[in-house]
């Protein structure tokens, strides 16, 4: 949040949010990719309103809204929702829910276009992290339990 | 850390919940309802943090009293944590940092607040309790020496 205040104005808010966008489709284009290795999936995209974002807000700049992704196989639903991008401790989150699952899925790359390290946290352990690729979405997708 | 691992673990319940919520919501394409429990979440979040960090703080009470006794009582929250790490350590940036955020949050300042990685940020208070912990010396002290040293 101090980092922030040393260089924000309202072009950089605006290219933060824009490369948010940018990282969130390239994340989903992955998951597509990915998808492809199974039969009989569906993907579902769509836009969403973006949650308030305080930055954003302080700049006068209208909530937007962002991509969301959800994936069918056979009676399964695999759904990944945005969270938000200022997110103190990483540089975006984005929910996974499954039918008996919900997982913590954030990106750890730097907030300066470094390359993003998407990874899964569980808040209930301590460093327990994996990070998202696509044997672990294999496993997400089948509704398997990764930690245990 | 009996009573941080509880913490986790109750937040990470309740989280999971409002994930489920948020996700059904998006399904069911009901936008007002979407939103209202990503601020829930948010909220939560910041009770979470506010909790594990009195268990922080009470660590750091109890080792300031251990050094000081009663006088620790005299000194500031920040002066309590130099007692057992060096100005010079990167973990005093992160305590001073997390502290900041403590005293926003608990002083009302909520809606100018993001949202909070908690599952990262609890690693980095549980990493610091340790290495406090398992250490006799304040943090980062050796190279404070030489610092003074190298100044003489």
């Amino acid at each position: 949040m101090e980092q922030e205040a040393k260089k924000i104005d309202r072009k950089h808010i605006l290219w933060r949010n824009s490369n948010w966008k940018k990282r969130l489709n390239h994340l989903f284009s992955d998951i597509e990719n990915w998808g492809k290795n199974f039969e009989k999936i569906e993907i579902q995209k769509s836009n969403i309103p973006q949650a308030r974002e305080e930055l954003m807000h302080k700049f006068d700049i209208d909530p937007d809204t962002v991509p969301a992704m959800a994936i069918l196989l056979d009676k399964h639903r695999t759904s990944f929702v945005p969270m938000g991008l200022w997110v103190i401790g990483s540089n975006g989150r984005v929910n996974i829910t499954t039918q008996n699952n919900q997982y913590i899925l954030v990106d750890l790359g730097g907030d300066n276009d470094e390359p993003s390290q998407w990874t899964i946290v569980n808040p209930s352990k301590r460093k327990e992290r994996i990070s998202f690729d696509q044997n672990i979405l294999k496993k997400i997708i089948e509704d398997e339990d990764i930690f245990v | 850390m009996k009573g941080y691992g509880l913490i986790r673990q109750a937040y990470s319940q309740v989280e999971k919940y409002y994930i489920k919520i948020i996700d059904d919501a998006v399904f069911r394409k009901n936008n007002a309802e979407y939103l209202k429990f990503i601020e829930f979440s948010r909220i939560n979040e910041y009770a979470y943090f506010v909790l594990f960090w009195g268990q922080f703080e009470s660590l750091i009470n109890d080792k300031a009293f251990e050094i000081e006794g009663e006088y620790f009582k005299e000194i500031g929250f920040m002066l309590r944590v130099q007692l057992l790490v060096s100005q010079t350590h990167e973990f005093y940036r992160e305590i001073d940092r997390y502290y900041y955020w403590r005293c926003e949050l608990a002083h009302g300042r909520i809606s100018e607040f993001p949202e909070l990685t908690l599952a990262t940020i609890f690693d980095k208070i549980e990493e610091i309790i340790e290495t406090i912990n398992n250490n006799p010396l304040p943090i980062g002290e050796d190279f404070y020496d030489f610092f003074k040293m190298e100044n003489d």
